[in-house]
C-alpha cells in the first residue's frame, strides 16, 4: 500500500465531505412553500437553519418586523403578532442563543436585508443560557471566535475568556461529528432534492419562519425550585459587546427578555436568582449605554396558564406581548 | 471509552500517539502507555480502574516473591483477589438468582452490598490474563519477572484491555522490554492501518448494520415466520462475529502502533469443517487459555468426556453469568464430543457440507446470546413454523446485506490483506484509495455505532 496515495485519497475525501455535506440552498421554501423542506428543516442543524433562512432573506424584500431568538420565539407566527400582511417573519431558529441572533443580525445588515424593526430575544436570565453560535461555518467561525478571545483578553476576566474557548471547542468538535455523521448527509440530501419528492403532511415551519408549537400547551406543574441550579453562564463583558454590535444596526433593535410561566415569573420578581439578578442590572446598563430598547420579563398574567413548559409561551401569549411591545414609543 | 466513537480516533488516540512518538522521552513511553490506558479504562468508571490497578498490585506483590515457583500456597493467594473481584462483579447476584431466589426476588432482604453491580467492562479478559500470569510464573515458564510497570502494562494495555486477545506475558514480554527503543517502519503504519480500517468496517459498517436489521424482530421471537427466524439467526451469527473480529483487528492494528504483535485471535472460523475445528480459529486465545489452564491440569485426554464438559461449561460462564450461558457451553460440548463420535462419517462429506452443516449448528448455539431460554424455545418453534402469529418479514434490503455480509465473511480476507501486499503499484494505489474510502465510509456511520458485544464478558 502506498502511504502518500492513502494521505493523498483520504484528505481529498474529506475536502469533498466538506463541500458537498453541506445544507444546498437555491430557492427559500419559506418563498416558495414547499412543504416538504418545510418539515425537514426542523431535523436540521441549527447552523443550517440559520442559514436557510438568511438565504431566504437575503432572496426577498426587506421586511418590516422579525423575530430573532430561539424555541422561546420560534413559535410566535405572524397571526400570533397581529402583522399577516406579509410584514413580519419569524427568524428564529431553536438551539441557539442571543450570540447567535446577534452574528445573525450582522450578517443580514451587511446584505441589507436587516428587518426595520429587529425583536430580538434573551432567553430569561434566570435560565442563564448563553451557548456559543454554530454559525457561520468554519473558517469564518473561527473570525469571530478570534474576535472574541481578543476582546476577552483585552477586557473580561481570564475565567470568562476560557469559557468562550471552551464553548468554541465545543462547537468545533460538534461540527465535526456533525461533518461525518450519514444521517444528517441524507437529511441534507433529501432537504436539496425535496422538490423532487412527495411533500410530508404535519409540516412543523411555516411559510412566515414560524414552526408550529410541537407540544399542545397544558397545565405546567411548577416546581419551587425551578432555575435554581442554574450556573453563570451568562458572560456579562461578551453580552454587553453584543448588545454594542447590536446598536450599532441600520434598524430599531428590541431586545426583550423572553417570559417565563406567570406563576414562576411572581415568584422570582420578588426574589430573583444571584446570577438573573446581576445580569439584569448589567443587561439594563448596556441598553442605556448603547441607547437599546429593551424589555425586562414580563409577568404574562393576562395570557392563559396553558403552557408549553415553564419557559416556553404559546405562541399566541408570546405573540400578544411582542404586539404591544411593537405599539410602544421607544422607551430607552 | 470505545474504539468506534469519535472521542477515540480523532482525540484519544492522535493524543497518544503524539506523546508517544513526539512529547515522551523514549524511557518514559511505557508510563505514558500505562497512565493513557488507566485513562482509557477509567473514563468508563473510576471505580473500574481502581479494581483493575488493585489486580495489577496483588499479583504483582506475589509474584515478585523468591519462593513463589512451584509454591501451591502462594499461587492461591496470588489468584484470589483477581478471581474473588470476577466473582463479586460479575457472577455474584447470578449466584444469589440461582441458589438464594429468595434473596433475588425481595430486595428488602440482605445482601444490600451487592445491589447495583456494575460490571466493569472486559474484567473477565484482564482477570485471566493476571491469572495466566500467576500460573505461568508458578510453572517457571517466565522467563524474567516482569518489574512493576512492565506488569502493569501487560495487563492494561488498552488496545486488548477490555476485549482481548488474552495474550500470555511472554507473548508480550519482547515488546514490552523494547518499548523505549521502538521506532515505528513504514510497514508497521500501513499493516496498523490495515488493520485498524478493517476492523472498524467489520464492526461499524457491518455488525452494527446487522444490528440494525435484526432489531425489530428481536422482540417478538416467537411470532416470527420461519424465513424470519432463519434469517435472524444467520444475520446474529454475523453480527456477533464481526462484532468481536473487528475488535479484535482494532486491537491488533493498535498493538502494531506500539511496536505490539499481538496474536490473531480468528482464524476465519466460519470456514471450520467442524465443531472441533471451530474452537481452534474462534476467539483462539481464549481456547488456549481453557486448554492450557483448565483442561489440561484437569488431565486433559484421561477423563476426556468429563473435562470436555467441564471446560465447555467455564467457557460458556465465562462469557456470562446465566445459565443460558452454561447451557450454551455445554451444546459446545455435546458438539465437539458428537464429532469425535461421528468423524469418521461427517469427514466424508464434501467440505462444504462440512462447513454448511457446523455453520449451521454454532449459529443455532448463538440463539443462547441473543435470548433467555423461554424465548430460545419461542423462536425454535418459529424457526421451524410453529408460530403462533406470523408478523414480520426482513426487507429485500435486509436479506441483501445478509448475502453481502456472508460475501465478506466467507471471501474477504482482511488479515491477508493487512499483512500481504501486492508488489503491483496499480494495485497499491487503488488498494491505499479503497482504504481511504473505507475509513471515510466508517467515520460517516461511527456516531451509531454501538458497543461492542464481548465487553459484556
Amino acid at each position: 500500500m502506498k502511504l502518500l496515495t492513502f494521505t493523498t485519497a483520504l484528505v481529498f475525501l474529506i475536502v469533498c465531505l466538506f463541500i458537498f455535506n453541506g445544507i444546498q440552498l437555491t430557492t427559500s421554501p419559506f418563498k416558495n412553500g414547499n412543504a416538504a423542506q418545510l418539515a425537514i428543516i426542523d431535523e436540521l442543524p441549527a447552523a443550517d437553519v440559520v442559514k436557510i433562512k438568511i438565504n431566504h432573506a437575503n432572496i426577498s424584500s426587506r421586511v418590516k418586523v422579525g423575530l430573532f431568538g430561539n424555541s422561546r420565539s420560534v413559535q410566535v407566527s405572524s397571526q400570533d403578532i397581529g402583522l399577516e400582511n406579509g410584514g413580519f417573519f419569524n427568524f428564529a431558529v431553536p438551539g441557539t442563543s442571543f450570540r447567535q441572533s446577534t452574528i445573525y443580525l450582522e450578517q443580514l445588515s451587511k446584505m441589507g436585508k436587516t428587518p426595520e424593526i429587529a425583536l430580538v430575544s434573551f432567553d430569561n436570565f434566570e435560565l442563564q443560557y448563553f451557548p456559543s453560535p454554530p454559525h457561520p461555518s468554519a473558517p469564518l467561525r473561527w473570525v469571530y471566535v478570534w474576535k472574541d478571545v481578543f476582546f476577552g483578553v483585552m477586557n473580561a476576566p481570564v475565567a470568562d475568556t476560557l469559557k468562550i474557548l471552551k464553548r468554541a471547542a465545543i462547537i468545533e468538535w460538534d461540527s465535526l461529528t456533525r461533518l461525518f455523521n450519514y444521517e444528517l448527509m441524507m437529511r441534507r440530501l433529501k432537504y436539496a432534492s425535496s422538490e423532487h419528492i412527495p411533500a410530508i403532511s404535519g409540516t412543523r415551519f411555516l411559510p412566515d419562519g414560524s414552526r408550529l408549537q410541537e407540544e399542545k400547551p397544558s397545565k405546567v406543574i411548577i416546581d419551587a425550585n425551578s432555575f435554581a441550579d442554574a450556573k453563570p453562564n451568562i458572560l456579562l463583558d461578551f453580552m454587553a459587546r453584543d448588545m454594542a454590535r447590536l446598536s450599532k444596526l441600520d434598524a430599531r433593535v428590541i431586545i426583550y427578555e423572553s417570559p417565563i410561566h406567570p406563576e414562576l415569573a411572581i415568584k422570582l420578581n420578588q426574589q430573583p436568582g444571584v446570577y438573573a439578578a446581576k445580569t439584569r442590572i448589567r443587561f439594563l446598563k448596556a441598553c442605556k449605554d448603547y441607547n437599546i430598547e429593551c424589555y425586562s420579563a414580563p409577568v404574562l398574567e393576562d395570557g392563559s396558564d396553558l403552557w408549553v413548559d415553564k419557559s416556553h409561551a404559546p405562541g399566541s401569549v408570546l405573540g400578544a406581548y411582542l404586539a404591544q411591545i411593537l405599539k410602544h414609543e421607544p422607551a430607552k | 471509552m470505545i474504539f468506534n466513537s469519535f472521542e477515540f480516533l480523532f482525540l484519544f488516540l492522535p493524543a497518544v500517539l503524539t506523546g508517544f512518538f513526539v512529547f515522551s522521552a523514549a524511557r518514559y513511553r511505557i508510563w505514558l502507555l500505562i497512565g493513557a490506558s488507566f485513562l482509557f479504562y477509567a473514563l468508563s468508571g473510576i471505580e473500574h480502574a481502581i479494581i483493575l490497578l488493585l489486580q495489577i498490585l496483588w499479583v504483582f506483590v506475589f509474584i515478585r516473591m523468591d519462593s513463589f515457583q512451584g509454591n501451591r500456597v502462594a499461587l492461591t493467594f496470588a489468584i484470589l483477589f483477581p478471581a474473588l473481584s470476577l466473582i463479586y462483579y460479575k457472577y455474584l447476584g447470578f449466584l444469589i438468582a440461582s441458589f438464594l431466589p429468595s434473596y433475588a426476588e425481595d430486595g428488602s432482604a440482605g445482601f444490600s452490598l451487592f445491589e447495583n453491580i456494575i460490571l466493569p467492562a472486559g474484567i473477565s479478559f484482564f482477570t485471566f490474563q493476571s491469572v495466566s500470569l500467576a500460573i505461568d510464573r508458578y510453572r517457571g515458564h517466565i522467563r524474567e519477572i516482569p518489574k512493576f510497570r512492565e506488569l502493569a502494562l501487560y495487563i492494561s494495555f488498552f488496545p486488548q484491555l477490555v476485549a482481548g486477545p488474552i495474550v500470555r506475558y511472554d507473548q508480550v514480554a519482547e515488546a514490552i522490554h523494547g518499548i523505549s527503543a521502538f521506532r515505528i517502519k513504514h510497514q508497521d503504519v500501513i499493516e496498523a492501518l490495515s488493520f485498524i480500517i478493517f476492523g472498524l468496517t467489520a464492526k461499524v459498517l457491518i455488525a452494527d448494520s446487522l444490528s440494525l436489521y435484526i432489531e425489530p424482530f428481536k422482540g417478538t421471537p416467537g411470532e416470527l415466520p420461519a424465513l424470519s427466524a432463519l434469517y435472524v439467526l444467520f444475520a446474529y451469527s454475523f453480527q456477533i462475529y464481526f462484532d468481536f473480529y473487528g475488535y479484535s483487528l482494532i486491537a491488533i492494528g493498535l498493538g502494531r502502533l506500539f511496536g505490539f504483535h499481538l496474536p490473531d485471535n480468528f482464524l476465519r472460523p466460519y470456514e471450520a469443517l467442524n465443531p472441533k475445528e471451530f474452537w481452534r480459529r474462534w476467539h483462539v486465545s481464549l481456547s488456549y487459555w481453557i486448554r492450557d489452564y483448565l483442561y489440561i491440569p484437569l488431565g486433559g485426554r484421561d477423563r476426556h468426556l468429563r473435562n470436555i464438559l467441564i471446560t465447555f461449561a467455564v467457557c460458556g460462564l465465562w462469557h456470562g453469568a446465566d445459565w443460558t450461558f452454561i447451557v450454551w457451553g455445554l451444546y459446545h460440548a455435546a458438539l465437539v464430543i458428537g464429532y469425535s463420535q461421528v468423524s469418521r462419517f461427517w469427514d466424508k462429506f464434501p467440505f462444504i457440507v462440512q462447513k454448511a452443516v457446523n455453520f449451521s449448528l454454532v449459529s443455532l448455539g448463538w440463539i443462547l446470546f441473543l435470548f433467555n431460554f423461554q424465548e430460545a424455545n419461542e423462536f425454535l418453534k418459529s424457526m421451524f413454523g410453529f408460530s403462533v402469529n406470523s408478523v414480520g418479514t426482513p426487507s429485500l434490503e435486509s436479506w441483501l446485506f445478509l448475502l453481502l455480509s456472508a460475501g465478506v465473511c466467507f471471501f474477504a480476507h482482511f488479515v491477508r490483506y493487512s499483512r500481504h501486499f501486492s508488489s503491483s503499484v496499480i494495485v497499491s494505489h487503488i488498494y491505499a484509495t479503497f482504504l481511504a474510502g473505507l475509513l471515510v465510509a466508517v467515520l460517516l456511520f461511527v456516531d451509531r455505532s454501538q458497543d461492542f458485544i464481548y465487553f459484556r464478558f
